[in-house]
């Protein structure tokens, strides 16, 4: 168990870690953060007034990864920043709190137990993009986590970390948190600037990228929760110490947030390249001694993979790739022999009908069709050629739309396809229910 | 000699008249294939494309909606539509008149009807007395339609699912 | 320029266009859904997916940025394929009903899934079904045909300037919505029409009248403002002249005009062409009662009464008027007619009550500069002008320059709901406008270093704004609006603004109403100049005089006098007075039966061939789409055969040809030189009297729209409505929805009375040409309010 990049502040033993210690040693708070040498770099830098590309050397140099699911190195993409130009207005950084993958629970974990140290890592990549504008835009649903970032935004306000001139420098950046109403697609980076800004949150096409037209049409460079979170610890510790934890592509340590047929289900710290079964004996292995079946590593929109093939895997960005899904953003799914493969598709299909915001016409149409071929194979009604329909389908959605929403319908389609056809001609051929529960 | 005796032979059998008769003879013994018309018919097609009708559904609502694609296909110009707007809000022919004399029974109208309204039956006995009777209306037209609906939904049933 | 290569082929594109933009310029077609050149770039059909080299995805051609050496496919295997798929997806849930769709035959989705559709689906299951949307009386919609291209948001959001549709609900549920339900306030939503690429939005007048390939096509003219809108009639029955009818009328595209739009007075004002008040034969009263006469005994009639007035009391007895909808060619030969019996009292001039600087102004109102000037402009200056009900086709030029930097200000009688955001505004009664104009120009003035022409009193905060804006700008333009014309201080006003623009270095222009007002001063009917342009020494009577010295013979060509012009009560009265009134027009009413004497059905614009000329001096010629009803005739030919039948000369003209011959000889002497008086005191102004305003409802503004039965549905209760402000009402002691007689001389109404904070003080706003205001009082005059008793 590594608890050091975002978890420092939480008791070291895993054991005593129950929701009556959690409140108690309220983990949240400035002075729990303070006490674990949180602000410290903030400190540091406005104390010694760091130049800006130094901080971005150093993340390029961390080889820290995005956490949200693309894993773009994070340093390359803030130097995309362009430099403040007089009259051009103002730039935004924004962090991505809006977790709603399914299998995902990371960022809720932060926000909600340790929001200073996203709170000290939007101020790092506001002061190194040049942005006096930062926002933290959390899902509608997040209560919690949301009264927690206010709370904690209220005491770094009043402590002087954020707010105008800092520290009593002349450093001024201003953070806001703000909450989309509560769908899966305000995730997506330029749909959550559309709901940011009051519209319907539809993703945006592109070109312009966000870099150069994002927010309100200005600069805007948009980050996951939990990457945001890293920097400091990253800057406190040093890039190498970073980058030596992970692997050479992907340095660090990540969250896994582990769900599904195992006997301690729950988010994981650990570093980039860990097996595979090392991540499943930390959560207790199978439940109920079952044999492992399949894996979605990475959040549902992943194709599945097969648990055989899935024992053999390092968890970083490479190696889930070479086993053919991808890391995305770490929410492992683990499912034992006792589940009907069609039936979780159906499911996930269904979320992803559900949550298209019918925008382009590949997905709108093409997300019901393909809940809609599912639904036939599981309750036996379909023909064999349903299959290569639906197979059909998801490939003419993927890679046709605005955003990536295409893929992450047709991804697990072909991924389930690839893995367990078996699985659906059976259903096809016996009708539904081939694996009792 | 010996061709004396053959040709005595053929004399006194008749050979040759046998020989004249002998198409005849074979054919005075196969089957009767002439018909006699009118009252015997040699059989039609069940898609055969003879006089015009239009239908009605079978609650009595006529089948039309006066989307005058048939008027556009017809390659003769037979067909002249007028159309208006009935109470229920739907579109409905107020004149449908075809031009038999125009009309080349080329099955066109047919193809194109979407409500399978306009239809071939195939009655091929009919015939004109008077000037002016070349223009079957609407009406009449319909009234074809109830007349022959049996016969028509009969032969759609054959065709059912091959085209 | 940069290189890019379409299908093999190297073409010069502009740097910055989008592939669409590209393609489309070299004539190569890309299909497309959501994509219109006139609006923001969606990218949600994803219809024009193209291949680019070296990109692993299809990419989608309205929304990527052509590069250097670019290499795309529209055709390939891959682009093919990608657009195959959309069309599939698109037909899962759209209806197949195109046989009672009025889009079927003109439909762009049936035309692409001929063009790149496949013609088998292996879809099987329900399709979705969507309620109906109301939208009023204008717009049929049947939503389950949508495919959310969401060209009519996009439409209502930039062009309209009203934001009224969006979408609701996501994925496959999501549909176009205006979310609470009601009504379309848009004076242009009929162009969502035009943009819908589906069946989801028809013309509700014109629904089921006919299929597309039926119509014949015919180019015409909008004959409803001054812009000369370009469009196109559709007629039915094509095989036969004698029963062809206008079924509908589209836009058509001109760029340096209407773009492809035009506003939905011109669009649906075409079904008051067979309302049951067409006058269909000349109509004689014969001691009070009418008969219908033959053309030969009406028109001898005509010539008999006018010969023998004239004859008598000398040609100076005779006045004429002719309504804006009358031609080029038909104003001309009114006007020589009218010289040739000896009589120089004829106005055109319907809505203008000053003419102390006609002699001074141009021969016929300008803009001042091209309407697509409009798009490039730092500042637009409106002075009393409504520019959303009057010249709705303007604010689809507006509403997306004020995207790209555009500032509006204005100076108005009444906060007009606009449908762009105002940077400035003053709105003030007549007199006080006057004031703040002076002031204005007398600050200008003073910042520019020049000597103040005019001695004013303090500007205003806003007038102070509105002058800094001026002074800051450089491409202006200052539009003098139909309320400043109608106004008595019209003089004063232009007066004032052309020194403004002298000042700024803005162009000047106004906007009258009308469809060919601007035609007809330039061809002579005008009391003060001739068809050449020479002024009159000694000019005859314009509208006002012509009231005021009531002559003893009329003839009105084309208009409606109880409703067209400003002084209302006192035209109808001198008319029931005249011994002799000649009406050319299209329809009767009740009022005309009264006062008119000889009724000679002539063709309204669609009826007949002629030309109108535009604010900015183009001429536009149209051809008659359909025979004129019943007897009617084109005027030309009536006014033609009445000057043979008063036995005069040189109106042996054989075509409409020939008079436009006529006409251009004549009218080549034109003489453009205009020196407007610079004004040096104000007028002096009555105070604490309640003025009227009289402003035109876009529905009411000519004998045709106001006969167009679905136009008439969307008048809204405020448009029918006295309104005044919450002050105003309370020192009348009025309340809102109560009931007011209003009173300007001897004539008086009766009309439902709403507060309206727009309006502001010492002002009441009665709108004119409504039924219940036809031959009321006088526009922009003092005005009395009390109670009702009922």
């Amino acid at each position: 168990m590594l608890n050091e990049v975002c978890y420092r502040v939480m008791p070291k033993d895993i054991s005593s870690w129950d929701d009556e210690t959690l409140s108690k040693e309220k983990t949240w708070t400035l002075e729990a953060y303070r006490a674990v040498g949180g602000y410290q770099v903030w400190e540091k830098i406005i104390r010694e007034k760091t130049p800006p590309m130094d901080i971005i050397a150093q993340l390029k140099q961390s080889v820290l990864r995005g956490r949200g699911g693309a894993g773009f190195p994070t340093g390359l993409k803030w130097s995309f920043m362009p430099p403040q130009l007089p009259g051009k207005g103002e730039k935004y950084v924004l962090c991505n709190s809006d977790e709603s993958e399914p299998g995902t629970c990371k960022d809720r974990f932060i926000l909600s137990n340790n929001p200073h140290q996203l709170l000290e890592g939007m101020l790092i990549a506001c002061y190194a993009m040049g942005a006096k504008v930062g926002y933290n835009l959390m899902r509608g649903e997040f209560w919690l986590p949301f009264n927690r970032c206010e709370e904690a935004l209220r005491e770094a306000t009043e402590a002087g970390y954020v707010g105008a001139n800092i520290l009593g420098s002349d450093v001024s950046i201003a953070l806001h948190n703000a909450a989309t109403l509560g769908a899966y697609i305000c995730g997506e980076e330029t749909a959550l600037m559309n709901a940011l800004e009051g519209k319907r949150p539809n993703p945006r096409f592109k070109p312009p990228f966000p870099a150069n037209f994002g927010l309100w049409g200005q600069p805007t460079t948009i980050n996951n929760t939990e990457t945001i979170a890293s920097v400091p610890v990253i800057l406190q510790r040093g890039a190498d110490w970073f980058a030596g934890a992970g692997t050479e592509k992907s340095g660090g340590t990540k969250i896994f947030c582990v769900s599904g047929h195992v006997n301690k289900p729950g988010n994981y710290e650990i570093a980039l390249g860990t097996p595979f079964s090392e991540l499943l004996e930390m959560a207790g292995g199978m439940r109920n001694g079952a044999k492992l079946k399949a894996v979605i590593p990475g959040g549902s929109s992943m194709p599945v993979i097969p648990g055989d093939v899935m024992m053999k895997t390092n968890l970083d960005y490479e190696g889930v790739m070479q086993s053919g899904s991808m890391l995305g953003s770490g929410g492992m799914i683990i499912m034992d022999e006792s589940t009907c493969m069609v039936a979780v598709a159906r499911r996930l299909s269904r979320f992803y009908m559900h949550e298209s915001c019918g925008q382009c016409t590949p997905c709108r149409e093409g997300s019901g069709w393909v809940y809609r071929l599912m639904c036939a194979i599981e309750e036996g009604r379909a023909e064999m050629s349903d299959i290569d329909r639906l197979r059909r389908v998801a490939k003419q959605i993927e890679g046709r739309t605005i955003c990536v929403f295409g893929e992450a319908i047709a991804w697990p389609v072909e991924g389930f396809l690839k893995h367990f056809r078996h699985e659906f001609e059976a259903c096809i051929k016996q009708g539904p229910r081939t694996v009792k529960r | 000699m010996w061709n004396q005796l053959k040709k005595w032979v053929k004399k006194l059998t008749l050979w040759e008249l046998l020989k004249g008769l002998r198409v005849t003879l074979k054919y005075g013994a196969s089957k009767d294939i002439t018909l006699q018309y009118p009252e015997e018919e040699t059989p039609r097609s069940n898609r055969f494309r003879g006089m015009l009708a239009l239908r009605r559904y079978p609650n009595g609502e006529e089948r039309c909606i006066a989307c005058k694609l048939c008027e556009a296909v017809c390659p003769a110009c037979a067909i002249t539509i007028e159309s208006e707007v009935r109470d229920d809000g739907t579109r409905r022919t107020t004149r449908y008149d075809i031009d038999v004399f125009k009309c080349i029974n080329c099955g066109l109208c047919e193809e194109a009807c979407p409500v399978d309204s306009i239809v071939l039956t195939d009655e091929m006995h009919y015939a004109l007395y008077n000037r002016g009777e070349n223009i079957f209306t609407k009406e009449k037209l319909l009234m074809i339609g109830d007349l022959y609906e049996s016969k028509i939904a009969e032969h759609r049933e054959i065709d059912r699912g091959t085209c | 320029m940069i290189d890019i290569q379409i299908n093999g082929q190297t073409y010069q594109v502009l740097e910055g266009a989008s592939i669409i933009e590209a393609a489309d310029e070299h004539g190569i077609y890309i299909p497309r859904f959501c994509y219109h050149k006139k609006l923001s770039v969606a990218a949600n059909c994803r219809m024009c997916l193209v291949e680019v080299a070296n990109m692993k995805k299809p990419m989608p051609a309205c929304s990527t940025p052509v590069s250097p050496d670019m290499v795309i496919f529209t055709q390939s295997e891959k682009a093919l394929e990608a657009q195959r798929s959309v069309m599939e997806f698109l037909l899962i849930n759209h209806p197949l009903d195109c046989p009672v769709c009025d889009q079927g035959g003109a439909c762009e989705l049936q035309d692409l899934s001929i063009g790149f559709g496949c013609s088998e689906s292996d879809f099987g299951g329900d399709k979705r079904a969507v309620d109906k949307l109301e939208l009023g009386p204008l717009l049929q919609t049947y939503m389950t045909r949508c495919i959310q291209c969401t060209r009519c948001i996009r439409f209502s959001r930039e062009l309209g300037g009203l934001s009224e549709l969006g979408m609701i609900d996501r994925g496959g549920g999501e549909k176009v919505s205006t979310y609470v339900e009601r009504d379309l306030q848009s004076e242009l939503s009929g162009n969502m029409i035009d943009v819908c690429p589906v069946g989801a939005l028809t013309a509700k007048p014109s629904r089921f009248a006919g299929r597309s390939w039926e119509y014949v096509e015919h180019e015409g003219v909008a004959a409803h403002d001054c812009l000369g809108s370009n469009m196109y009639w559709h007629s039915s029955q094509h095989d036969n002249v004698e029963t062809r009818e206008v079924m509908r009328v589209v836009p058509k595209e001109n760029e340096s005009i209407n773009e492809c739009w035009i506003s939905d007075r011109d669009r649906f004002s075409f079904e008051g062409l067979t309302h049951e008040s067409r006058l269909l034969s000349p109509m004689v009263k014969h001691n009070g009662t009418w008969k219908e006469a033959s053309w030969e005994a009406a028109l001898s009639e005509c010539a008999d009464k006018l010969g023998s007035l004239i004859d008598s009391n000398g040609g100076d007895c005779l006045g004429v008027l002719a309504g804006p909808q009358t031609t080029m060619e038909e104003g001309f030969l009114l006007q020589k007619l009218t010289r040739a019996l000896g009589s120089k009292h004829i106005d055109s001039r319907l809505r203008e009550q000053d003419f102390s600087d006609q002699a001074c102004r141009l021969p016929s109102p300008r803009l001042g500069c091209q309407i697509a000037d409009l798009d490039s402009l730092d500042t637009l200056f409106f002075f009393g002008c409504d520019v959303r009900t009057q010249h709705p086709v303007l604010t689809t030029r507006i509403n997306p320059s004020i995207e790209e930097g555009l500032s509006v200000c204005a100076m108005n009688p009444m906060d007009y709901a606009y449908t762009f955001p105002l940077t400035e505004q003053v709105v003030a009664g007549p007199s006080a406008l006057l004031q703040q104009l002076a002031a204005l120009v007398a600050l200008v003035a003073k910042e520019k270093g020049e000597s103040a022409v005019i001695s004013a009193e303090k500007p205003s905060a806003q007038t102070q704004a509105i002058a800094k804006r001026l002074l800051n700008s450089e491409k202006i333009a200052l539009l003098m609006g139909e309320h400043a014309l109608a106004s008595t201080h019209a003089s004063a006003f232009r007066s004032l603004l052309s020194q403004l623009a002298t000042l700024v270095g803005a162009s000047f222009g106004e906007l009258p109403y009308g469809a060919n007002t601007v035609g007809l001063q330039y061809v002579g009917c005008v009391p003060h100049r001739q068809a050449d342009g020479m002024a009159l020494a000694e000019p005859g009577l314009d509208i006002v005089g012509m009231m005021e010295q009531p002559r003893r013979a009329y003839v009105l060509c084309q208009l409606e006098p109880e409703s067209d012009v400003l002084q209302a009560a006192k035209t109808l009265k001198t008319l029931d007075e005249a011994a002799l009134v000649i009406c050319l027009t299209a329809f009767e009413s009740d009022a005309m039966r009264q006062y008119a004497d000889i009724m000679l059905p002539v063709a309204p614009p669609s009826e007949t061939s002629g030309q109108f000329m535009n604010i900015e001096g183009s001429i536009q010629s149209f051809q008659a789409v359909t025979v004129p009803h019943g007897d009617a005739r084109p005027a030309w030919k009536v006014l033609r055969v009445l000057a043979n039948f008063l036995k005069l000369d040189h109106f042996e003209y054989r075509s409409l040809e020939a008079v436009r011959n006529d006409l251009s000889v004549v009218c080549e002497s034109e003489d453009s030189v205009c020196e407007l008086p610079i004004l040096k005191t104000l007028p002096s102004l009555k105070e604490n009297e309640l003025i009227r305003l009289a402003p035109w409802p876009m529905v009411r503004s000519d004998a045709l729209v106001r006969r167009a039965s679905s136009l008439q549905k969307t008048l809204r209760a405020e448009q029918v409505s006295a309104l005044v402000n919450a002050a105003v009402a309370s020192t009348h002691g009025l309340s809102d929805g109560s009931q007011v007689k209003a009173r300007q001389g001897d004539s008086e109404i009766e009309i439902t009375l709403r507060v309206d904070d727009r309006i502001p003080d010492q002002c009441v706003m009665i709108p004119s040409g409504l039924s219940i205001s036809a031959g009321f009082g006088s526009a922009e005059q003092a005005v009395t309010l009390e109670k009702s008793n009922a």
